[in-house]
């Protein structure tokens, strides 16, 4: 009689203690925009199973794998996929506070976090086009890439994968910030998914006119995987000390593969820029990289630079990384480092115009990038300073914009190109 | 608190009634704890625990409280990182088969668990702690070795909250004299 009591006793316990679904309020590290983080209470709204980490806006999947390979043309291809698991997350409710009760439950907190606001703050600029939701988020997921006999996994990663349609985050092995807490880097990788969308939109309605480039629609994919991912680039600026190259050439004359391959590069590099702007954006600090992996501290928006090359130093030296070891060796230029002169520029232009009216300046010429881009990439060179120079098409830079914008890209752009200031900088050797 | 009180009052209600008939155990705890991680259902991690029990046995019924802890310890990096650890104290009602000095059980028990958080970002830390009721069944094996030495070998499996998992443990005391 007694140990049945007890039976029922035991077993009358069998109900998880879990709040209710619905709104949480959660306690999460956040960054105080400097780079400092700190625990702060924050409200969840689009929550259906606070454990399995799933919701409206995004579910979490944990520990997946994906084994890649190099094909006989080049490219990499997935060998096997696993996406992992539905999380189990564990927190002790303190008043109505979830505090998660382990480093994988506050990780997994975070992101979701994140995503929720990432997408409002996307809303507000119309940068959800084209997405569905919720968004699948991979976290912990270990990717090998496996080039011959060498096997070489990710680490220190996020990347918005388009021909998955999925955001992966790998191990963090550093001692930094994980990148999940990140909202810059989490930012960043979404804005991918927003330019791939708008990019695919675009490039549909000119493939139904029959304008599209042969190139970019024979290869769209491949296309949008040179903005895939964030293999982070190299750990320095690589054109750091002075290091500009000494001879800028002008364009020569590319066969269309090889226009394809420049013009990507480039595309590649303004994703970028534009990610590291919307993750400036969204987190409110300039150097939001640096937290988490501060040997990219280059692309601090907030740090003033030069952009060294030429039109023809572009095309040469991105042609010398394809016939190098790749974009990310080191041997050439990294799309990275292209970008954070772009983003630079979106930065200051939001710092004259306002942060609402340049993030949807970005969004048009998004749009606008994406138009050229798709129909005239195989036909004709589409330097960085082009593409300054469409960024300011519908609204002229003035006074100190016009003067920074100017003299960051004096390699390039001629003073008064931009429609703005005095002749001051003619084309040539950067200073 | 209330769980712990709860626990204590259901234990002085088995042993109020003991009679010179009846063996007290008392002995150190030695084994494993297995417990759901937070990155998959289906995933468990163990860690080592350690605790003491007593218990009370009466023909082929058994009464008894336990103390375990465990601790899955720091995880994260420098910057954030949570460290966590657990006291688990359970009353536990055991059914031996045969009445001998050594014989094979079943068990149930319940009770709380005390989950102690360290949570760490960037050098500042924030402690929080939880009380969960938890619950477990399981098997085993009790009895005396030689005079007052006896011992206990236990496997349960447990849950609380959305955690599961199994505790298995040697347990090596004595009974003393009432």
């Amino acid at each position: 009689m007694i140990f049945w009591g007890i039976v029922i006793f035991a077993l009358s316990g069998c109900t998880p203690v879990s709040p209710a679904d619905g709104d949480y309020k959660i306690r999460i590290p956040l960054d105080d925009h400097t780079g400092h983080y700190a625990l702060q209470d924050v409200d969840l709204h689009t929550i259906t199973d606070i454990h399995a980490m799933a919701g409206t806006t995004a579910v979490i999947y944990d520990e997946g794998s994906f084994n890649t390979y190099v094909d006989n043309s080049g490219d990499e291809r997935i060998a096997s996929a696993d996406m992992g698991t539905t999380p189990s997350a564990h927190f002790i409710d303190v008043g109505g506070v979830l505090h998660p009760a382990d480093f994988q439950s506050l990780a997994m907190s975070a992101a979701m976090y994140h995503f929720e606001y990432i997408k409002n703050f996307y809303d507000a600029v119309d940068g959800n086009k084209g997405l569905t939701f919720p968004r699948i988020v991979l976290m912990n997921v270990t990717v090998a890439h496996n080039y011959g006999h060498q096997q070489v996994n990710t680490i220190n990663n996020a990347a918005f994968v388009p021909s998955l349609d999925m955001f992966w985050i790998n191990p963090f092995n550093s001692a930094d910030v994980p990148l999940s807490f990140n909202g810059g880097v989490l930012a960043h990788e979404y804005l991918h998914n927003v330019f791939m969308a708008r990019f695919k939109a675009v490039s549909a309605e000119n493939i139904k006119k029959g304008t599209m480039s042969p190139e970019v629609s024979l290869n769209l994919n491949r296309t949008l995987d040179v903005a895939e991912a964030d293999d982070w680039g190299p750990a320095t600026d690589p054109f750091a000390d002075s290091q500009y190259p000494s001879d800028p050439e002008t364009p020569i004359a590319l066969t269309n593969k090889e226009l394809a391959k420049v013009n990507s590069f480039i595309f590649g590099g303004l994703n970028e820029g534009m990610a590291d702007y919307f993750g400036y954006e969204y987190s409110r600090n300039p150097g939001w990289i640096s937290a988490s992996l501060p040997t990219q501290s280059f692309r601090d928006l907030s740090k003033d630079k030069i952009f060294p090359l030429t039109a023809g130093g572009q095309q040469r030296l991105i042609m010398e990384s394809y016939s190098g070891q790749g974009r990310n060796s080191g041997s050439g230029l990294d799309i990275h480092w292209l970008g954070s002169f772009f983003s630079r520029v979106l930065y200051l232009a939001a710092q004259d115009w306002g942060d609402l009216a340049a993030e949807q300046a970005t969004i048009t010429f998004m749009d606008r990038y994406s138009n050229i881009y798709s129909q005239q990439s195989d036909k004709r060179y589409i330097s960085m300073g082009e593409l300054v120079k469409l960024f300011f098409q519908d609204r002229k830079p003035s006074g100190s914009l016009c003067d920074n914008v100017t003299r960051m890209f004096s390699g390039e752009l001629a003073g008064g190109s931009l429609g703005c200031g005095a002749t001051l900088f003619s084309t040539g050797s950067p200073p | 608190m209330k769980i712990g009180i709860f626990v204590c009052a259901i234990f002085l209600f088995f042993v109020a009634p003991l009679s010179r008939a009846d063996s007290l155990y008392v002995g150190p705890i030695f084994g494993g704890t297995s417990y759901t991680d937070a990155t998959g259902q289906m995933g468990r991690q163990s860690q080592t625990s350690y605790g003491l029990e007593n218990f009370v046995i009466h023909d082929h019924w058994s009464v008894g409280l336990s103390y375990i802890y465990f601790a899955p310890g720091e995880d994260g990096t420098d910057s954030i990182n949570v460290d966590q650890s657990d006291h688990w104290l359970s009353v536990q009602g055991r059914y031996r088969f045969w009445n001998e000095d050594f014989s094979p059980y079943v068990s149930v028990g319940a009770g709380g668990i005390y989950q102690f958080v360290s949570t760490t970002v960037m050098n500042y830390t924030e402690r929080t702690n939880g009380l969960f009721f938890i619950n477990d069944f399981g098997i085993g094996l009790m009895g005396r070795i030689s005079g007052q030495f006896g011992a206990n070998v236990s496997a349960k499996y447990y849950q609380f909250s959305n955690v599961n998992g199994f505790d298995y443990y040697i347990s090596i005391g004595f009974f003393p004299d009432l």
